[in-house]
């Protein structure tokens, strides 16, 4: 029923989320700005429209803006090192496992039916908000910024507010 | 004090690169170890089940803000060597919430979903494919909903400013509300899985009581007022502030003072440090009354502001605060040359009483100047920062 629980047991939440401070800490100290992954998607995805329809793309107001070569960029090498770590963790500690992640009851389709629309929303929000829970709640809130506290508020509305709806696919 | 990657202007750099992409590594095996890999764990904070993010984030946040209290009280670092996210406020409400729900439908984020993807999860390779998609179809929407993207922009905002608060003050409130929520989310964990977390006990003890005592700490470096003003390494050769001296950088003609205010295209801080009663009797429109004494705490909210002019009857004054201005890292900060006399001579004196002989367009300059701070004095209300004349 429990397909998460393979390899060894997580960390203490606390304790990890000690270490992911002190490596937001350590982000603000010698590179001089926060943590971030959504910027790197939303570079990816420029990167992406430029390989399909580079004119158009050049011309577009906001992907525009990035130029011709929108990956060079840091927060595009940050997600590649949040893939490289995540990878070096779960391996060490035998978590790999192919799957797609979801209650017993539900069916694979309609799981990843979800998780593709609500990256979609996810994606198309960040760009809104200027950041994803790294760049904006985490960051902007470490920073006691007025815009993260307000975004990681809002999230929170926005999921508790919908929870209800998408609860079956949790269901064993 | 320590230069960062950002204020040396060298984010676009391969050696930013570099460090970015170790960072990140730590960042991911961090979500990864807490278990954020999973979207049912990251899922269970919105059904009560599973706190884990909850007590993540905040302990994150709590060590971080901390961490930087720390660092400011003892001049490591200048806040503005740190790039801060600027707030839009109805623009990060609305996409915030917008964010919750694809968060909540997907169990996913993109950070974390990049570990899961690390962890073979295929629903995290479709999110991640959707969250692209997401930016691409943000990029085609750009143009009908920007007045949505630029809602409310307050640029650097903090919020313990806007409560009226002190940095170190603030941040051993959100300590506390975190050590609460963290002993809440125990407390519900029990009541709605059935269990109790081997997180509960003396570790969560030896937690709360550790942040809070560095939250006590910061709040009192804070306090103590001295912590951050006290002469620090900037960094800077003297021969460099000379050389601004030598090169006329240090001061800016009460002309171009008057343009930049009325132009208001920059954010400008015009700092009078006369008297109380000779700033009440007449100031310029738009300034703020700055004690000599009290400039380097008082200038501190207006810092990343792109100028900040020392205003005083004559100039020396002005001159002597602009160099203890420089010694703390002040960059932005120039002297109106002239103080108010030279304001009334070159920018306020009628056309009629003038020897010199101007051009119309020099004249009908003087005539507009005269109106802006002479007249109502709300004219230039527009160009007076935010914040300025409310306290």
């Amino acid at each position: 029923m429990n397909n998460e629980q393979q390899g060894n047991p997580y960390l203490n939440p606390y304790l990890a989320g000690f270490l992911l401070g002190l490596t937001l800490l350590t982000s603000f100290l010698i590179l001089g700005a926060g943590l971030g992954a959504s910027g790197g998607l939303a570079r990816l995805s420029a990167w992406c429209g430029l390989c399909i329809a580079p004119e158009q793309i050049l011309n577009s107001a906001y992907f525009g803006a990035w130029g011709e070569q929108p990956l060079k960029y840091y927060l595009v090498f940050m997600l590649a090192g949040i893939l490289v770590g995540g990878f070096v963790s779960a391996v060490v500690n035998r978590r790999v496992k192919i799957q797609t992640e979801r209650g017993a009851s539900y069916s694979a389709g309609k799981r990843l039916a979800l998780a593709l629309l609500g990256g979609i929303i996810t994606g198309f929000a960040t760009r809104l908000a200027r950041g994803c829970t790294s760049g904006m709640a985490l960051t902007g809130t470490a920073l006691l910024t007025t815009g993260g506290v307000a975004f990681l508020l809002a999230t929170f509305a926005g999921g508790y507010m919908t929870a209800y709806i998408f609860r079956r696919q949790w269901h064993d | 004090m320590i230069e960062t990657i950002f204020s040396n202007n060298n984010l676009s750099s391969v050696n930013a690169f570099l460090v970015s992409l170790v960072i990140g590594a730590a960042f991911g095996w961090c979500l990864e170890q807490a278990g954020f890999g999973s979207s049912r764990r990251l899922a269970g904070i919105f059904y009560f089940r599973d706190m884990a993010v909850l007590k993540g984030m905040f302990s994150a946040v709590i060590t971080a803000m901390l961490g930087l209290g720390f660092a400011f009280a003892f001049g490591i670092i200048r806040p503005e060597a740190i790039y801060i996210p600027e707030t839009i406020l109805g623009a990060q409400i609305l996409g915030g919430f917008i964010f919750g729900i694809g968060f909540v439908m997907s169990g996913w984020c993109p950070g974390t979903a990049v570990v899961g993807v690390a962890s073979g999860k295929f629903d995290a390779l479709v999110f991640l494919l959707g969250s692209i998609l997401g930016s691409f179809v943000f990029n085609y929407a750009y143009p009908m909903i920007e007045p949505y993207y630029n809602w409310g922009d307050l640029g650097i905002s903090h919020i313990y400013q806007l409560a009226g608060f002190e940095f170190g003050d603030f941040a051993l409130l959100v300590t506390v509300i975190a050590v609460v929520m963290f002993w809440i989310s125990e407390l519900v964990e029990e009541k709605f899985s059935f269990r109790r977390t081997a997180e509960r006990g003396s570790g969560l003890w030896a937690f709360s009581v550790f942040m809070l005592i560095g939250a006590v700490m910061v709040m009192a470096l804070g306090r103590s007022g001295t912590a951050g003003y006290k002469v620090v390494e900037t960094g800077l050769y003297a021969s460099d502030v000379l050389l601004h001296v030598e090169m006329g950088a240090d001061h800016i003609d009460p002309e171009d003072v008057a343009r930049e205010l009325i132009a208001g295209q920059k954010r400008v801080a015009l700092a009078d440090l006369r008297s109380r009663e000779e700033f009440d009797e007449w100031h310029i429109p738009g300034s703020v009354h700055v004690p000599v004494e009290t400039a380097v705490k008082m200038l501190e909210r207006y810092r990343d502001f792109d100028l900040i002019v020392l205003v005083s009857n004559g100039s020396t004054h002005p001159g002597q605060v602009w160099v203890v201005l420089k010694v703390f890292g002040y960059k932005n900060v120039k002297v109106m040359a002239d103080g108010l006399r030279g304001f009334f001579d070159r920018v306020l004196k009628p056309v009629s009483l003038r020897i010199q002989s101007l051009t119309e367009s020099e004249e009908h300059e003087i005539n507009h100047w005269r109106t802006m701070f002479l007249g109502s004095g709300m004219a230039v209300g527009s160009a007076s920062p935010p914040g300025i004349g409310t306290r």
